[in-house]
C-alpha cells in the first residue's frame, strides 16, 4: 500500500526528453543501418543481368564522363532533357527500378541546386513576369533568371543521374579498378578499395556501440553524460581501427607485400563495348551541337 | 625455460631456441620458447586465451621478430624476415591465416584477396586466375568470389581467408583459431582440408582451444601455460589423456568439461 502511494506521489518522469534521448540514438542507428543496407542495395544491382551491367566498366567510365562533358557544356534545356532521357532509358534497360532511380536524383537536387541557383533567379537582368515594388526596389524572378535556372538544375539532375546510373550498375570494385584507365596511381585504387572495404566494418561496429547502449539505457541521461559516451565510443572505435589497421598491415606482409602494389585486371573490351562507347559519345557530341540548331 | 620434444629425424622448417618476445618492448608475450618444428608434421598449439599462440605464429610467419633468442625458419634467420630481409621469398613457403578474416580480407572482394598473395609473387595473369580457382573450389566458395567481404556470413569470410593464403600454395601453413565461433558443418569442412592437406605432405601449424578436433587435425601438441611458456610438448594422444595437464593449461575446467561427474574424480 505505501508503495503505491509512494509511486503515485512521485514526480512525474520526464517524458518528452526521454522521447527525444530514445529519437537521437534509434535515429543514429537508422542512419548507420540505412547506410550498410544502400550499399548491399547498390552492389545487388549491380550484379543484375541488364544492358550497363553487361558493359565492361572501363567503357562504362568512358561513356559516363563523354555524357557529364556534354551535360556540362549544354545551353540548350531540350538537349539537356534529351541526355536524361538517354539516362532514363539506359537505366530501364538496365533493371534499374525507375521510381528508385527517378527519386534518388529529384529527392535532393531541386534543394541544394536550387539554393545555389536562387540569387540569380532574381539578379539576372530582364523581364521579370511577376514582380513587387517595395518602395524603390522591384523585386521578382527575371526570365532569363528562370530559364538559367532550369538549366543549371536540368544539368545538376544530368550528371547525377549519370553518375548514379554508373554506381548502381558498377560494383564498386569493378569501378575502382577502371580508374587504371585513366591512369589513377595503383596505391591510390588500393587505398580507396580499402577505405571502402572497411568502411563498413567500422559502421557495423559502430551499430553494435550504439545498440548495447540502448539496451542499457533505462533511465534519463543527461546531455552531458550523452556527450561524454560519444566522445568515448569514438576514441574506442578510433583505437580499434588503429589496432586494426596494424593487423591488417601485417596480413598484407604475411601474402608477401613488399609496398609495391599489384593489381589483376580481368576486363575484356569487345565489339559490343567498344559500339557503347562509340554511340554514347556521338549522342552526347551530337547533344552538344545540337544547341546551334535549337 | 620449456625443453624441446622434437622429433628426431624431420628436416627442421622452424627451429626456436630460448625465443622470448615482449609486446610493446615491456609486456612478456613469450618465454624461454624451444621448439623444432619437422617438415611434414601437422601439429596443434594449444593455450588458453592470452596464452601466446597467436604471437607465436606471427613469430614463425616472420611478422614479429624475437626480442631474445634465436629463431631460424627454413634456415634463415627470423628477425631478418621481419626486418624485410627476404620476406618476399619466405611467405611464397609460409602462409599464416589469422585468427580474425575481418584482417585478412581487405580488398574489395573476395576474388582480389585471393589473387593478392600470387600478385605479389609476380606471376603471370594466367597462374594468378589459375590458382585463385584452384583456391575458390577448394574452399568451395567459387560463387562467392565477386561477392565484397562485409557481405559474407562469419564461415564464408573464414573460408574466404584461407583460400587467400592457399592461393600462395605454402609449403607452411599456420592456421591461428581456423575453427572458432564455426557451426559445425563449416568446421567439419575446415577439419577435413586440414587432413587432406596434411596428407599431401604440408606442415601444418594449428593454434586452437578446441579440444575436440585435435586428434584429427595434428600428431603433435604444443600446450602453452598462463606463464607463455611451453608447458608440454609431446604426442596428440599422451597430451590429451593428461586431465591434469589440461586444467593446469586453463584448456578445460573441472566442472564444465566433466558434466555430471564430480570435480575430485579428476584426481
Amino acid at each position: 500500500m505505501s508503495i503505491s502511494v509512494s509511486l503515485e506521489t512521485a514526480p512525474a518522469r520526464k517524458k518528452p526528453k526521454q522521447k527525444e534521448q530514445l529519437g537521437w540514438l534509434e535515429k543514429t542507428l537508422a542512419g548507420i543501418a540505412g547506410s550498410i543496407e544502400q550499399a548491399v542495395f547498390t552492389e545487388e544491382h549491380s550484379r543484375k543481368d541488364g544492358w550497363l551491367q553487361r558493359i565492361d566498366p572501363r567503357a562504362k567510365l568512358g561513356m559516363f564522363i563523354g555524357m557529364v562533358l556534354a551535360a556540362s557544356f549544354s545551353n540548350s534545356f531540350w538537349a539537356l532533357a534529351f541526355l536524361y532521357g538517354l539516362a532514363l532509358l539506359a537505366a530501364r534497360f538496365s533493371r534499374v527500378p525507375f521510381d528508385f532511380f527517378v527519386k534518388r536524383v529529384w529527392l535532393g537536387i531541386p534543394f541544394f541546386a536550387g539554393i545555389v541557383v536562387l540569387p540569380s533567379i532574381f539578379f539576372t537582368p530582364g523581364e521579370r513576369p511577376l514582380a513587387f515594388t517595395v518602395g524603390s526596389w522591384v523585386i521578382g524572378p527575371t526570365l532569363p533568371g528562370l530559364v538559367g535556372a532550369a538549366i543549371f538544375i536540368m544539368r545538376v539532375a544530368v550528371s547525377v543521374s549519370l553518375a548514379v546510373l554508373l554506381v548502381v550498375t558498377t560494383p564498386w570494385s569493378d569501378l575502382l579498378k577502371s580508374l587504371q584507365a585513366l591512369h589513377v596511381p595503383h596505391i591510390f585504387i588500393l587505398l580507396l578499395s580499402m577505405t571502402y572495404r572497411y568502411i563498413f566494418l567500422f559502421l557495423r561496429s559502430a551499430v553494435d556501440m550504439f545498440e548495447v547502449r540502448k539496451s542499457r539505457v533505462v533511465g534519463y541521461t543527461s546531455g552531458h553524460d550523452q556527450r561524454r559516451w560519444i566522445s568515448g565510443s569514438v576514441g574506442n572505435l578510433m583505437n580499434r581501427s588503429f589496432k586494426m589497421s596494424n593487423e591488417v598491415y601485417a596480413a598484407m606482409l604475411a601474402r608477401g607485400f613488399t609496398g609495391q602494389v599489384r593489381s589483376i585486371n580481368t576486363f575484356r573490351m569487345t565489339g559490343r563495348d567498344w559500339l557503347a562507347l562509340v554511340l554514347t559519345v556521338a549522342l552526347a557530341a551530337g547533344a552538344v551541337i545540337a544547341r546551334r540548331f535549337l | 625455460m620449456g625443453r624441446d620434444y622434437s622429433p628426431a629425424g624431420a628436416e627442421p622448417v622452424f627451429r626456436l631456441e630460448g625465443v622470448r618476445y615482449l609486446y610493446n618492448g615491456r609486456q612478456v608475450a613469450l618465454d624461454g620458447i624451444n621448439l623444432t618444428v619437422g617438415r611434414g608434421e601437422q601439429l596443434a598449439l594449444l593455450g588458453a586465451n592470452g596464452s601466446g599462440k597467436s604471437t607465436l605464429l606471427k613469430l614463425l610467419d616472420g611478422i614479429f621478430s624475437p626480442n631474445a633468442g634465436r629463431m631460424q625458419a627454413m634456415g634463415r634467420d627470423v628477425a631478418a624476415v621481419a626486418a624485410g630481409q627476404d620476406s618476399f621469398r619466405f611467405h611464397r613457403e609460409v602462409g599464416l591465416v589469422f585468427q580474425d578474416p575481418d584482417v585478412q580480407l581487405f580488398s574489395a572482394t573476395v576474388f582480389d584477396d585471393v589473387a593478392f598473395g600470387p600478385l605479389q609473387l609476380g606471376l603471370s595473369q594466367a597462374e594468378v586466375l589459375r590458382r585463385c580457382d584452384e583456391a575458390l573450389q577448394m574452399m568451395e566458395i567459387s560463387h562467392l568470389a565477386k561477392r565484397a567481404p562485409f557481405e559474407l556470413s562469419g564461415g564464408e569470410k573464414k573460408r574466404a581467408a584461407i583460400a587467400s593464403v592457399l592461393s600462395l600454395k605454402p609449403e607452411v601453413i599456420l592456421l591461428d583459431e581456423p575453427t572458432a565461433a564455426l557451426d559445425p558443418r563449416t568446421k567439419w569442412v575446415l577439419v577435413n582440408l586440414i587432413q587432406k592437406l596434411g596428407q599431401d605432405g604440408k606442415t601444418i601449424i594449428t593454434a586452437t582451444h578446441e579440444l575436440e578436433i585435435v586428434p584429427l587435425i595434428a600428431s603433435r601438441v604444443i600446450v602453452l601455460d598462463e606463464n607463455r611458456q611451453i608447458l608440454a610438448d609431446g604426442p596428440a594422444q599422451q597430451v590429451l589423456n593428461d586431465t591434469a595437464l589440461l586444467v593446469k593449461a586453463n584448456l578445460i575446467h573441472p566442472e564444465l568439461h566433466y558434466l555430471g561427474r564430480s570435480p575430485s574424480s579428476l584426481s
